[in-house]
């Protein structure tokens, strides 16, 4: 019983290191897609922001020079109270318009980056600071920026790992169960053949120290009725105890005789 | 393997055991899977609601502002136009409705639904007042399009299912390690020590461990050796050589030496570890690149490409020396200093900040990956010659594409969330913690340096020998180029222009490695049986064929993904067995596996560059009809040549 309990205590803790994986991916997992919902809202929010910018620009103007920018930026900030900033930006990265003030001389590096690799395309990014996501004018000479907190996303990324951790324990008691039930119905058989080698090899261990104590009678004892593998084993574990003895006792003798000499 | 060993530890019961193992850790991963795919559904249900709520606010705004001009709201000029378009850019929105006050519809739009579009309940529905100074004039109303939404939740359910999946392959590793530790390998050095001394040879011992029993039985007869070896030293110099002369033993002079025994799984962990370590960057390392700084004259795709391309040129030219090496030095040994170039090389990656070393680091680590890999194919080659030819190399195929399929997707998960260098720094880990199990497991005499092959006279004797050369370059080379132009190359290019997303691209490319870990293993249990090798590779690059010809009548998405299972299995059934038969027909001139290995780099580097060459020229299709060509002829060629040697 000591074995299946071993195996059991093996197999249940290989189920929670397991366990412990998937649900530190599978919460990471949870973290991009929320992060990616969050950052494609915020770059909604851009894009419609951008339409009056655009339009400026395509008439010719700087898009430094829209007058009513600071009420266009407003009116999208109120789109949603978590807003942090919202920024206009020129083909360099300078900050020209922006709901906050000061004004930021220019994007953070992490946007910059984050729209070198976009390469013009719509972007968003997760930063210390918070997500960002912004687009482009078709001419890259500008574009807007919406800073948004990360706290909600860290919220929900925490309560996910509480709920999958919850999942998980509830999990692995059940496969803790049901591992018992299977252990004993598929390897009952090997189980039962292991046990018998071990009872076999403490058997051979306890029958050297008896021997080594005065004890005579050399057959062992056979426990049951092993596998003829066991036997075996246990056959030829007398076999090299035997061997040792005698080539233990021929090394003995002639120290003996040249002591008693 | 010894009897007993053979009996209780052996491969049916290890078998077992691991099947045990799996079926409980796949239940696990997949009761916990199911339960993250409901909880995921339920988180993200607000998140798309906002952003549909947000589109309502966005065209409320724009219609408030042309009621603020005193513009009647039946009365703006090309309102449907207007909310055609947004429909057009937001595929979440499925209808979008303009009502006057009296509930009268003034405007709306509708998305062209298709058959399933309409079979699908309305998962959600939003409606904002609009308002003149102080009255509401109207409303508008925004369906969500279900199709859309079922769409972002199978996706949600893909993505667990991926992490799902490498976890379970974690879990085979692991429990594949469980059971060598705990039973089989303690009870295989028993077995032949007990062997050794019942013959009378004291001069081993072993390293104590196991459940049970086994450890205190293994001290046992440790200390049968030891006891032995410190009486027969502590007699006199001049009586020990007569003593020693008519004993009927063996007794070591000195401490007994530690026994050593190689197995193939003594590879299995380090190098699933060392996979998936160099391949964290593969599912945005192109994305990576693009990003860095570059020299005018590069590109965007060039600079995207450069590491892939830096990356096959380094591990051809290497693939050769590899071999040499590790005969040289050993397999352990060069698998172990392959770790600290690999983890400079992920660091390196992490650090990068211009496309070139990017590209410098990434051929770093293709060299260390190739040493590495080497050594460990080698190392299992050794460790299984008793025990036939294709169950190391099987294993050996297994592991690799379980961490290349481990290493991609975890580094996707990794990057996506904590960004690029956190997935490189975890490299790095991996990298550090393949290195130390590689120490601990690969201990074995197949890690110590072999015979090194005569390079002239072995290849002499090969070149004379014509089924090497059709094994090599008719079947080996076009399986490699098959798989480094349909499979890297082509789906990503297929499956984007059939309107598939990144994500989806890499599950249908993950398909391959998948089939090739799932029956990688059952394809070397037929090689190894009564099936023999050579069906084996010739129903493989017959299937292969195919999968590949099969694009040639049909297309699109299910087409893809049907022909990707296909050539993931049939490769499957052919690359371990392609090995065993070339060994055979090698006849121990140790020249097979580098020849297959170097037609394997080499024909992805040829495919690659013919396929970037023919593609503009040809088209994918009549690209994929060349390569089931060449592969069917290959496979015409290698049973003809091989039926003929066979004939008497």
């Amino acid at each position: 019983m000591a074995l299946f309990w071993r195996i059991w205590a093996s197999v249940t803790l290989l189920t929670v290191v397991v366990l412990c994986i998937f649900v530190g991916l599978a919460t990471m997992q949870f973290g991009s897609i929320h992060a990616t919902l969050v950052g494609e809202r915020l770059v909604v929010l851009a894009e419609r922001t951008l339409a009056p910018f655009a339009a400026a620009t395509r008439l010719g103007l700087p898009i430094s020079g829209v007058r009513n920018a600071a009420a266009l930026l407003e009116r999208a900030r109120q789109t949603d109270e978590d807003i942090i900033a919202l920024h206009v930006f020129d083909g360099d990265g300078r900050v020209v318009h922006s709901t906050i003030t000061p004004m930021p001389p220019t994007l953070a590096p992490d946007a910059l980056a984050a729209r070198t690799a976009a390469n013009g395309a719509p972007w968003f990014r997760e930063t210390a600071v918070g997500f960002i996501g912004g687009v482009e004018l078709p001419a890259r000479d500008g574009g807007i920026v919406v800073v948004y907190p990360r706290g909600g996303n860290v919220t929900h990324v925490r309560a996910m790992l509480a709920e999958l951790a919850l999942d998980a324990g509830l999990v692995v008691l059940l496969t803790a169960g049901l591992g018992a039930l299977l252990l004993r119905w598929r390897l009952g058989p090997s189980i039962h053949h292991f046990e018998a080698l071990d009872a076999s090899l403490r058997d051979f261990e306890r029958t050297g120290w008896r021997r080594a104590a005065g004890k005579v009678s050399a057959a062992p004892v056979r426990l049951g009725d092993p596998p003829p593998e066991v036997s075996d084993l246990r056959d030829r574990l007398d076999a090299a105890a035997a061997h040792y003895r005698a080539t233990g006792r021929q090394l003995a003798t002639p120290v003996t005789q040249e002591g008693e000499a | 393997m010894t009897r007993a060993a053979g009996a209780l530890g052996g491969q049916g019961k290890r078998a077992q055991l691991t099947v045990v193992l799996l079926v409980l850790v796949v239940a696990a991963v997949v009761g916990a899977g199911s339960r993250a795919a409901g909880a995921f559904e339920r988180a993200v249900a607000p998140e798309l609601g906002k952003r549909t709520r947000l589109i309502g606010v966005i065209v409320r705004a724009e219609l408030q502002r042309a009621l603020e001009q005193g513009m009647p709201l039946d009365a703006i000029s090309g309102l449907d136009r207007y909310l055609s378009q947004t429909l057009g850019r937001f595929a979440e929105v499925e209808r979008i409705v303009v009502r006057a006050a009296n509930g009268s519809t003034v405007a709306s739009a509708e998305r062209n639904a298709g058959p399933t579009s309409h079979a699908l309940p309305a998962v959600g529905s939003y409606r904002l007042i609009i308002l003149d100074g102080n009255r509401g004039v109207g409303e508008i109303q925004i369906d969500v399009n279900p199709a859309f939404v079922r769409t972002r939740l199978r996706e949600i359910v893909l993505d667990v299912l991926a992490v799902g999946l490498v976890a379970a392959l974690v879990a085979l590793e692991l429990a594949l390690l469980l059971t060598a530790v705990s039973v089989a390998r303690p009870l295989e050095r028993v077995s032949r020590l007990v062997d050794a001394q019942r013959e009378g040879d004291f001069r081993d011992r072993v390293a104590p461990g196991g459940i049970g029993a086994l450890a205190r039985v293994a001290d046992r007869l440790n200390d049968h050796a030891t006891d032995l070896a410190e009486r027969l030293a502590a007699i006199p110099a001049a009586l020990r050589a007569d003593i020693s002369a008519r004993l009927q033993a063996r007794i070591a002079e000195g401490r007994p030496a530690l026994l050593r025994l190689a197995d193939v799984g003594d590879i299995r962990i380090a190098l699933f570890a060392f996979c998936v370590a160099t391949e964290v960057a593969v599912a945005f390392l192109p994305v990576y690149a693009r990003s860095m700084a570059r020299p005018p004259w590069l590109n965007a795709d060039l600079a995207a490409a450069a590491p892939l391309i830096a990356y096959l040129l380094a591990a051809a030219i290497f693939t050769p020396l590899a071999g040499w090496l590790a005969a040289r030095v050993g397999a352990r040994r060069l698998f172990l200093i392959s770790v600290l170039p690999t983890m400079l090389a992920l660091a390196g990656l992490a650090g990068a900040e211009h496309v070139f070393e990017v590209t410098l680091w990434r051929a770093v680590m293709a060299i260390f990956y190739t040493t590495a890999t080497v050594a460990s194919q080698e190392y299992a080659l050794r460790a299984g010659a008793a025990q036939g030819s294709t169950r190391p190399l099987g294993a050996f195929v297994a592991v690799v594409y379980s961490g290349v399929f481990c290493g991609a997707a975890l580094g996707g998960v990794v990057a996506g969330r904590l960004g690029a260098g956190a997935a490189l720094y975890g490299g790095v880990a991996i990298a550090l913690l393949a290195g130390l199990v590689g120490a601990l497991m690969m201990r074995g005499p197949a890690g110590d340096p072999g015979r090194i092959p005569a390079p002239v006279a072995a290849a002499t004797a090969a070149r004379r020998d014509p089924r090497l050369w059709v094994l090599v370059f008719g079947i080996a080379a076009p399986m490699s180029a098959t798989t480094a132009v349909f499979v890297w190359y082509l789906t990503p290019l297929m499956l984007t222009a059939a309107g598939s997303g990144p994500a989806e691209v890499a599950r249908v490319v993950m398909l391959y490695y998948l089939a090739a870990v799932l029956l990688g293993p059952v394809a070397s249990t037929l090689s190894d049986g009564r099936t023999g090798p050579r069906p084996l590779v010739f129903a493989g690059a017959g299937l292969a064929a195919l999968a590949l010809a099969s694009l040639s009548w049909w297309g699109g998405f299910w087409a893809t993904v049907a022909a990707m299972c296909a050539l993931g299995t049939g490769h499957a059934l052919l690359r371990a067995p392609l090995y065993a038969l070339a060994q055979r027909v090698d006849a121990g001139r140790g020249t097979a596996v580098g020849a297959l290995r170097l037609a394997e780099r080499l024909g992805a580097i040829v495919g690659l560059a013919s396929c970037a060459w023919a593609l503009p020229r040809v088209g994918a299709e009549t690209g994929l009809l060349v390569l089931a060509m060449l592969t069917l002829a290959g496979l015409m060629l290698g049973a003809a040549t091989l039926a003929r040697a066979h004939r008497p």
